[in-house]
């Protein structure tokens, strides 16, 4: 035979094989050949796998763990020592399509284990993890959103402060070269089509955010679903948010509850909604009047005992509280909807129209985790202008690389925004949640690290 | 020192009491300073607790010393050494030790970390070479592991290693992992 065959004989699956071998071999009266690789030796046989399942084969002779083989199989039933029938395969003719490598062994550690042996616990995470971005779609196709496109690859990124962006270089026909950028999320683009006069939209896409390793909860590379209402505010958001996670775990699980590291979480909508300032008093007994005036503020965190002095940044203030003493505990029964932040910590959301210290932002918790970020998004150009400048000189400030604040997207704001509500949530995490997966790592077939 | 700094293992000062970092990952909120979340021990009580830490602030570092030790014995529930410098012996809980212990071997040299003149861990090297004294004959292996078999090595411990491995081989393993790393002879 030759070696690297291009054909097989494979009619059947090891599922189907263990399923409906009788109907196989007896009905159809045809020779019954299934392939895969071979996974393991037993004492009288070996273990066969393909992408539906293994199975038990039985053989005399000897074959190689790691060879991807070709077999004709029969099936019967035999009385085994516990007096009970057992369907057993016989393998006859095994042909080695792909012969093992060398050393044939692979630790789990090892990135290529995934890419040799299916992990069939990973492969149900990936049919799960499909289903989540199906179910997306089918949600928001049901709300009659469109779905678009818009590039990754742009000529001028987010400015948001505290993220690094990666850069790449393009090079036009004729040699000339100018640095792009990939983007932290797609949100400049899509309030441009709301300009436009797309009314509901929506977008799955790959977002990049450089420096972001070492961790469970990031990968550089991750996948991101923001979309935007127009003529609506992040009261409209915040009900798709909770629609559509009840949506999924009814997909899923037949029911609106998630489990998650052992911890029931009830998905049904509607979610308790807290105000940011409301958390700072319940769960770090912040009250109010100390929340909002940041001299007594920055005193009580370091009262605390938090190492903050008077050069921290406000935000520094506020995450050594939310990520010690809030984040850990939200979201537990049923996920929280957190709002109204401090304006400062929302360049492009609305503030509110009732109290300028704040803004129409909400993130959504569950189980501790951050789950999206919504805005009312900001579509006073002028006020876009100067917040944008702002974070520009922010990063000035903090030694960040440089970039022109984006004229296109200002002037996009220019011509009219409609009033507009819009939320990014990480797919990933999403998928973590619906999967009970603790590690952002296990739900993306290529993770960083294994690059 | 900062958060870029933190590995497993290492010392730190936490609101004046020394505790060692057990986990830690790095977590971006991406609208402020990015945060390390750790779980800390703190070295006298032993107990775990969770702290996150933002990325400018200064970590007061713990004084931590390397002794290379001997590994005497085990009397079933400590485990005793000695300093090979001072010729000083003193011992460690199996709460320390954990599951290093199987990688020890009486009289073997390790390293012992030592914080404020008290042992609180023990550093195996990352890659050690064992005789398998036990080894299920041919190809019989779990088929569930994909071609490995349970082996067991001078210690006494079991590891999962390749089905060509025999009786007699040394292998080196990985002890922060407790797998097989290769065959050495």
């Amino acid at each position: 035979m030759q070696k690297f065959p291009a054909r097989t004989r494979r009619n059947c699956t090891a599922l189907s094989a263990k399923e409906s071998f009788e109907h196989l071999q007896q009905k159809a009266k045809k020779e019954v050949w299934i392939a895969g690789r071979i996974i393991g030796i037993l004492d009288d046989g070996f273990v066969l796998q393909d992408e539906s399942d293994r199975i038990d084969l039985r053989r005399d002779g000897k074959v190689n763990v790691g060879a991807i083989v070709e077999t004709r199989i029969q099936g019967k039933y035999e009385v085994g020592d516990d007096g009970q029938e057992h369907l057993v395969f016989d393998a006859f003719d095994v042909e080695v399509l792909v012969p093992q490598c060398d050393d044939f062994f692979i630790q789990p550690t090892d990135s290529n284990y995934r890419r040799a042996v299916i992990d069939r616990s990973i492969r149900e995470k990936m049919v799960q993890r499909a289903t989540v971005v199906d179910g997306i779609r089918e949600f928001f196709k049901g709300e009659d959103f469109l779905e678009v496109d818009t590039p990754q690859m742009v000529r001028l990124p987010g400015m948001e402060p505290y993220l690094d962006v990666f850069k790449t270089l393009f090079v036009d026909t004729a040699g000339a070269s100018e640095d792009m950028f990939l983007i932290t999320s797609p949100e400049y683009a899509l309030k441009k089509m709301l300009v436009s006069g797309f009314e509901k939209i929506f977008q799955i896409c790959k977002s990049f955010r450089n420096k972001e390793t070492d961790s469970q909860l990031h990968n550089p590379e991750f996948t991101l679903l923001e979309w935007y209402r127009g003529y609506a505010s992040y009261q409209e958001i915040m009900s798709d948010t909770e629609r559509m996670v009840e949506f999924l775990a009814r997909k899923i699980y037949g029911e609106p509850k998630i489990t998650y590291q052992g911890t029931m979480v009830d998905v049904a909508a509607p979610w308790p909604r807290v105000k940011v300032k409301d958390l700072f008093d319940e769960y770090a007994d912040i009250p109010v009047e100390a929340f909002e005036d940041e001299k007594r503020f920055r005193e009580v965190v370091r009262k605390k005992g938090y190492k903050v002095d008077d050069t921290t940044p406000y935000d520094g203030l506020f995450f050594s509280v939310f990520m010690n003493e809030i984040e850990p505990k939200l979201g537990f029964d049923k996920p929280v909807i957190v709002y109204e932040y401090p304006a400062s910590m929302a360049a492009l959301a609305k503030k509110c129209p009732d109290d300028e210290r704040y803004a129409e932002r909400f993130e959504v918790y569950i189980a501790g985790m951050e789950l999206c970020n919504a805005f009312t998004e900001l579509n006073d150009s002028a006020e876009q202008r100067e917040r944008l400048e702002q974070e520009h000189e922010e990063r000035q400030k903090m030694g960040k690389e440089l970039y022109p604040v984006d004229q296109s997207f200002l002037r996009a704001l220019e011509f009219g925004m409609p009033p507009s509500g819009g939320n990014a949530l990480g797919v990933d995490r999403l998928v973590m949640l619906l999967t009970d997966t603790p590690d952002i790592r296990d739900i993306i077939y290529f993770p960083h690290r294994d690059l | 020192m900062t958060t870029s700094d933190f590995k497993k293992g290492m010392p730190l000062k936490y609101k004046g009491e020394t505790y060692i970092i057990t986990a830690y990952q790095f977590v971006n909120p991406g609208k402020g300073a990015a945060f390390t979340r750790t779980k800390i021990k703190n070295v006298k009580s032993q107990k775990v607790i969770e702290v996150t830490f933002r990325s400018d602030e200064q970590v007061e570092e713990a004084n931590m010393e390397y002794k290379k030790c001997q590994y005497l014995y085990s009397d079933g529930s400590e485990y005793h050494f000695m300093d090979n410098t001072s010729y000083e012996q003193f011992s460690m809980g199996s709460d320390i030790v954990g599951d290093q212990a199987s990688y020890m071997m009486d009289g073997g040299n390790v390293t012992i970390v030592f914080v404020d003149n008290q042992p609180v861990s023990l550093q195996l090297p990352p890659k050690m070479e064992f005789k398998v004294i036990e080894s299920p004959p041919g190809e019989k292996g779990d088929t569930a592991t994909g071609g490995n078999k349970q082996v067991t090595i001078e210690t006494g411990a079991k590891v999962a290693a390749p089905l060509f491995i025999k009786e007699g081989d040394t292998i080196r393993v990985n002890t922060e992992t407790g797998e097989y790393a290769e065959r050495v002879t």
